[in-house]
């Protein structure tokens, strides 16, 4: 023990002296860590806070549902009606139907608004937004609730009450919208509309495919029957996170390759310099019988300590420098937004694997040169 | 086989394969007592301690050292080997008195012990008010007696030293010798490669080493 602790010691001031004498050693490894770790941070960082954008993009718009929008003129034909034309998927969760009239509403404010009529079928997952004292509702997702405000449609006034729209219609309802019951204004739906069908998916449901099969299903089910149908769903967010995250294991990959490989090579090349000039040091110390891995030992943590404390600090100034770094490469706004969490996250821990693989494999040299005998190196 | 004895048997040696032997099939036993290894620069001296201590691993034969009769390894030479080289003998940033502790701390001697070694042999060496010093603040004479008593204060079995008083004044050389001699008495091992005649005296046994291999036999025709 007391051995161990006097060579610990003498290897402790030979490393710092060694540092002090020749700081351009450690200043080398610093900034090879900080340009590596700080490139990797700033790229992985980048792909996460664009990855967790687009989930929430994914569940504001609802991760399984589909939305139909489909126009109806007095004069269209089409093979099917609309109540059996997507009756064989009835089973794969709770389908609402509203339309949206060619007249559009006014505001007290000047705002234009479109206005959707609902019919039966829809009273029910409607509910919590109607009452039974005004069934025209305003949803207006930043207006107090239970509001009761003007709107004036073809130059008539009507009372309308405020409501937050429910989570389900968000990917109807982008904007403020009117909602009406079916045949408040029957000249005006006769002139046609837009049929806004939106399939609330059950997850849980023991027959529901894939988001694919069910767009494909729709369809086809439009191209038999010769209709025009604009589908909206979570599929083009699903593609474009399925890309992201393509991309992101791409370049974690080229990252791991980038760090490992470069601090391995200037780390060995330098801790190999090092080494052979104080390649007495070492050789006497085991001529004393000083264990050869005691020595493997120093240049390991050597190694492992600079890279790590310089690792930190490149994370910590690419954390600082978050906003200006990001803006410079033109990147979304949620991107550019500093978060904490992404500078916590498994992409950072995965920069420190390589950054510490990278600091192990540095140390091989030295571990192929303490082979020499002793006798070879003393002489 | 008497287990205090250091015995080369059968000992073939070249630092590479390609290389002319330094060393062939040598066989000589070293009996307690002092050895003085003489012979010309090249012929092979240095390697022969080094493969004695177990520094070099010989390309034949094999080494016997004390205590166990087998052939030297790091626990050995922790415990029972004090070697000093030709130079750079000492940690240049420990001072004296934690160079000779690092020895024997690691050939096992522990507490109060360390400390009445170290400073034993400092003060045998007159080296006692220079303890505190770093080596590279020492003379030459001083740095020499410093690994001497480096080698020395873990009391070892085989105390090998090459060329240690090559440069000494006779005074440095009379310190030296009589602390050899006095520490090796009947029971120990001492092997020395010198050139120096001042050390003969305290010799039990000199060794031409250019029997063995004459390596620099045309140096001769060349005086």
């Amino acid at each position: 023990m007391r051995s161990s602790t006097l060579i610990a010691f003498y290897l402790w001031k030979d490393t710092w002296k060694r540092w002090f004498e020749q700081p351009g050693s450690v200043l080398a490894r610093a900034s090879v860590t900080v340009l590596t770790v700080g490139l990797a941070t700033l790229l992985l960082v980048a792909f996460s806070l664009l990855e967790r954008s687009l989930k929430q993009q994914l569940e504001s718009f609802g991760l399984s549902s589909v939305m139909i929008n489909e126009s109806f003129s007095p004069g269209h034909s089409s093979a099917m009606t609309r109540e059996n034309r997507f009756s064989h998927m009835q089973d794969w969760g709770q389908w609402i139907l509203l339309r949206q009239l060619y007249i559009s509403a006014r505001l007290s404010d000047g705002v234009y608004i479109s206005i959707y009529s609902y019919g039966k079928d829809a009273l029910l997952p409607l509910a919590p937004l109607l009452n039974s004292e005004n069934p025209c509702i305003l949803v207006a997702p930043r207006m107090p609730e239970r509001l009761t405000v003007d709107v004036e449609i073809e130059g008539h006034t009507f009372q309308a009450v405020t409501r937050r729209p429910l989570a389900f219609l968000t990917p109807v309802f982008t904007n403020q919208v009117l909602l009406v019951p079916e045949n408040r204004f029957p000249l005006h739906e006769a002139m046609g509309c837009v049929y806004a069908t939106l399939l609330l998916a059950n997850p849980e449901g023991p027959q529901l495919p894939s988001i694919e099969d069910r767009v494909e299903a729709i369809e086809e089910v439009a191209r038999l029957d010769n209709t025009q149908l604009n589908i909206r769903s979570s599929l083009d967010l699903h593609k474009k996170l399925k890309a992201l995250q393509d991309n992101q294991l791409r370049w974690r990959l080229i990252m791991a390759a980038v760090v490992g490989t470069v601090l391995s090579l200037i780390f060995g090349t330098i801790s190999l310099l090092e080494f052979r000039q104080n390649l007495f040091i070492g050789a006497l110390l085991r001529s004393f019988g000083t264990p050869g891995r005691t020595l493997f030992l120093r240049t390991l943590l050597e190694n492992i300590f600079i890279a790590n404390l310089f690792a930190v600090l490149s994370v910590v100034l690419v954390a600082l420098m978050h906003g200006t770094l990001f803006k410079v490469f033109q990147l979304p706004r949620e991107v550019v937004r500093f978060s904490l969490s992404a500078y916590l996250s498994k992409e950072i821990a995965l920069i420190f694997l390589y950054v510490n693989i990278g600091a192990c494999l540095s140390t091989l040299p030295v571990h192929f040169a303490l082979k020499k005998p002793v006798g070879e190196i003393l002489s | 086989m008497n287990n205090n004895t250091v015995s080369f048997q059968h000992i073939g040696f070249r630092y590479r394969p390609a290389y002319p032997w330094v060393l062939e099939d040598f066989s000589h036993t070293f009996e307690p007592g002092v050895h003085l290894v003489k012979g010309f620069s090249g012929c092979g001296k240095s390697t022969l301690l080094r493969l004695g201590a177990g520094y070099l691993l010989p390309s034949a034969g094999c080494v016997r050292v004390p205590p166990f009769g087998e052939a030297p390894d790091a626990a050995f030479q922790r415990a029972f080997l004090g070697f000093v080289f030709q130079q750079m003998n000492l940690l240049p940033l420990a001072s004296l008195e934690r160079n000779l502790e690092l020895a024997s701390s690691l050939a096992g001697v522990s507490g109060q012990e360390l400390a009445l070694r170290a400073r034993k042999w400092l003060t045998l060496l007159g080296l006692e008010k220079l303890s505190q010093r770093l080596p590279g603040s020492l003379s030459g004479g001083q740095q020499q007696r410093a690994s001497i008593a480096r080698a020395l204060v873990k009391e070892p079995q085989v105390l090998i030293l090459d060329e240690p008083t090559s440069g000494l004044d006779d005074l440095n050389t009379e310190v030296i010798s009589k602390a050899i001699r006095d520490y090796i008495g009947t029971s120990r091992v001492c092997i020395i490669s010198t050139h120096d005649h001042r050390l003969e005296k305290i010799a039990d046994e000199i060794i031409d080493f250019n029997r063995f291999l004459p390596m620099e036999r045309h140096l001769e025709t060349l005086v």
